[in-house]
């Protein structure tokens, strides 16, 4: 029993002393990760910046998508499409692309004299004919149809048999422009009794460029009077 | 509330410890007789001393940092800092990718401006060219109107008399030939649509109706439009009606005229313009 009750203390002591070495280790390890987070004032002061920096971020968001549209109002998206098509209608008026659509074709074998056709330019236009060439020439505003002696010129480029005129617009409209009783094909018939005229209507036909374009050596924009 | 409520059973069982102590140390007394035949006493010396140590080192332990309200909180703080550095990181990403966006719109709205630029010069040019311009320069006045004559003979037909709707084709033919930029009959500017058109006795031109007399003014050189108008062999059945039954026909040159614009219609329904380029 003598020798027995130094072992026991030692051994008490031996495992007070391990516990409390374990709970000592666990308490430093405790300490030393709160000691390397943040206290609870540094991360009331990390939000805060992080709180300010994002809201600088969303302010230079917004001014940079300010920034685009600004941009794109001025390049002025809509004005441009309607320039577009403006500059596309007029080329088909002034002559200065080549256009496709329905239409008529008419085809005379005879010897016309630049009056006829003129006069069947001028049919068509007034039937509403929104294109028209003849033998592959495009007809504009100036066009100017005339012969000295036995040879017809259209601007300035002689033409001949068989006369081929495409007009583009209202098929129907255009042929009965053309075949009316009293009508340009009856007068021609009359006049040329051996020709051949035919008057097609087509879903789908082409009318040429105008290749000389315009020149204005004379006339100047001038204000409406 | 206290902090020792909220510790652990550990260190509860730490804080009883020192009276367990006392009740464990009295045993260790110096008995002479005793000490001498242990080994332990030299083990047990340095074993108080660490204990003793170890025992200052856990009390003097901050308790606080332990607290569950304050574990809570700085788990809410932990993750709202989670939340606003990813918060931030999105919005880093936004706007390097907005920058980038902007310098592409830089570099195409000048591209684009100068797209439209060169566009609205097209267009313009184009306007002239159709007619829905107004234009000025110099030029030819050239008037047509019926004839002055009082009575037609019996045996005469009284179109002979008058202006048709073909006189007003050729002259207009004849000043294209000859050069003319602009034209323009009784205010009604010619455009690549206008048809010079007779219903009845009723010259139409853009279908709108007119009479006589008619004015129809061309700009371009004055010298070879007069030339032309003037030339025997043009004009012939005109000159004829002139000639024989006083139809008027008078030309001058002009410095300056105005050729209004068209302002008609001029829609395209049917015509598709193919690009050519």
């Amino acid at each position: 029993m003598r020798g027995k009750v130094p072992q026991i203390c030692l051994s008490i002591v031996a495992i007070i002393l391990g516990i409390l070495l374990v709970m000592q280790l666990r308490t430093q390890g405790r300490i030393a990760k709160s000691i390397s987070a943040q206290s609870a004032t540094d991360q009331a002061t990390i939000i805060s910046n992080l709180y300010e920096s994002n809201l600088n971020l969303r302010k230079e968001v917004d001014r940079l998508r300010q920034e685009q549209n600004d941009y794109d109002e001025s390049l002025g998206q809509s004005e441009l499409a309607v320039m577009l098509r403006e500059t596309n209608k007029l080329r088909v008026v002034t002559g200065l692309s080549q256009v496709t659509g329905p239409g008529v074709q008419m085809t005379i074998s005879a010897d016309l004299r630049s009056e006829d056709l003129q006069d069947l330019i001028n049919e068509l236009r007034n039937a509403g004919a929104e294109a028209v060439a003849v033998n592959g020439q495009r007809v504009i505003v100036k066009t100017a149809v005339y012969q000295t002696a036995s040879t017809v010129y259209i601007d300035g480029s002689p033409v001949g048999p068989p006369y081929v005129l495409i007009a583009i617009g209202q098929p129907d409209t255009l042929e009965r422009a053309l075949v009316r009783k009293g009508g340009l094909v009856t007068y021609l018939k009359t006049t040329y009794p051996d020709a051949t005229i035919t008057v097609l209507k087509h879903v789908r036909t082409t009318v040429p460029v105008y290749q000389t374009g315009y020149q204005w050596q004379y006339a100047t924009p001038a204000p409406s009077p | 509330m206290s902090h020792f409520a909220h510790h652990s059973p550990r260190l509860l069982l730490l804080a009883s410890f020192p009276a367990r102590l006392a009740q464990v140390v009295p045993s260790f007394r110096p008995h002479p007789a005793r000490w001498r035949a242990t080994k332990g006493a030299a083990l047990l010396m340095p074993l108080g001393l660490a204990l003793g140590l170890l025992l200052a080192a856990q009390l003097q332990s901050p308790p606080a940092q332990v607290s569950q309200t304050d574990e809570s909180s700085r788990q809410v703080a932990t993750a709202t800092i989670q939340r606003l550095e990813a918060e931030q990181a999105d919005l880093k990403k936004a706007i390097a990718q907005l920058r980038t966006e902007t310098t592409a719109r830089q570099q195409q709205t000048t591209t684009d401006k100068s797209a439209l630029s060169d566009l609205r010069r097209e267009l313009e040019q184009m306007q002239i060219a159709a007619g829905v311009k107004a234009m000025k320069g110099p030029g030819v006045r050239v008037i047509l109107d019926d004839s002055m004559a009082k009575t037609v003979p019996a045996d005469d037909d009284p179109a002979f008399y008058l202006v048709h709707e073909y006189h007003l084709r050729d002259v207009i033919n004849l000043l294209w030939r000859s050069g003319a930029e602009a034209i323009a009959v009784n205010g009604e500017r010619l455009v690549g649509t206008s048809s010079v058109y007779c219903v009845g006795s009723t010259i139409m031109v853009n279908d709108t109706r007119m009479s006589p007399p008619f004015e129809i003014l061309a700009i371009g050189n004055p010298n070879s439009m007069e030339d032309a108008l003037n030339n025997p062999s043009n004009l012939r059945s005109l000159k004829t009606r002139v000639k024989a039954y006083g139809v008027q026909f008078k030309e001058s040159k002009q410095k300056e005229i105005t050729v209004p614009a068209y302002n008609g219609s001029m829609e395209i329904k049917y015509s598709s313009s193919d690009s050519v380029d």
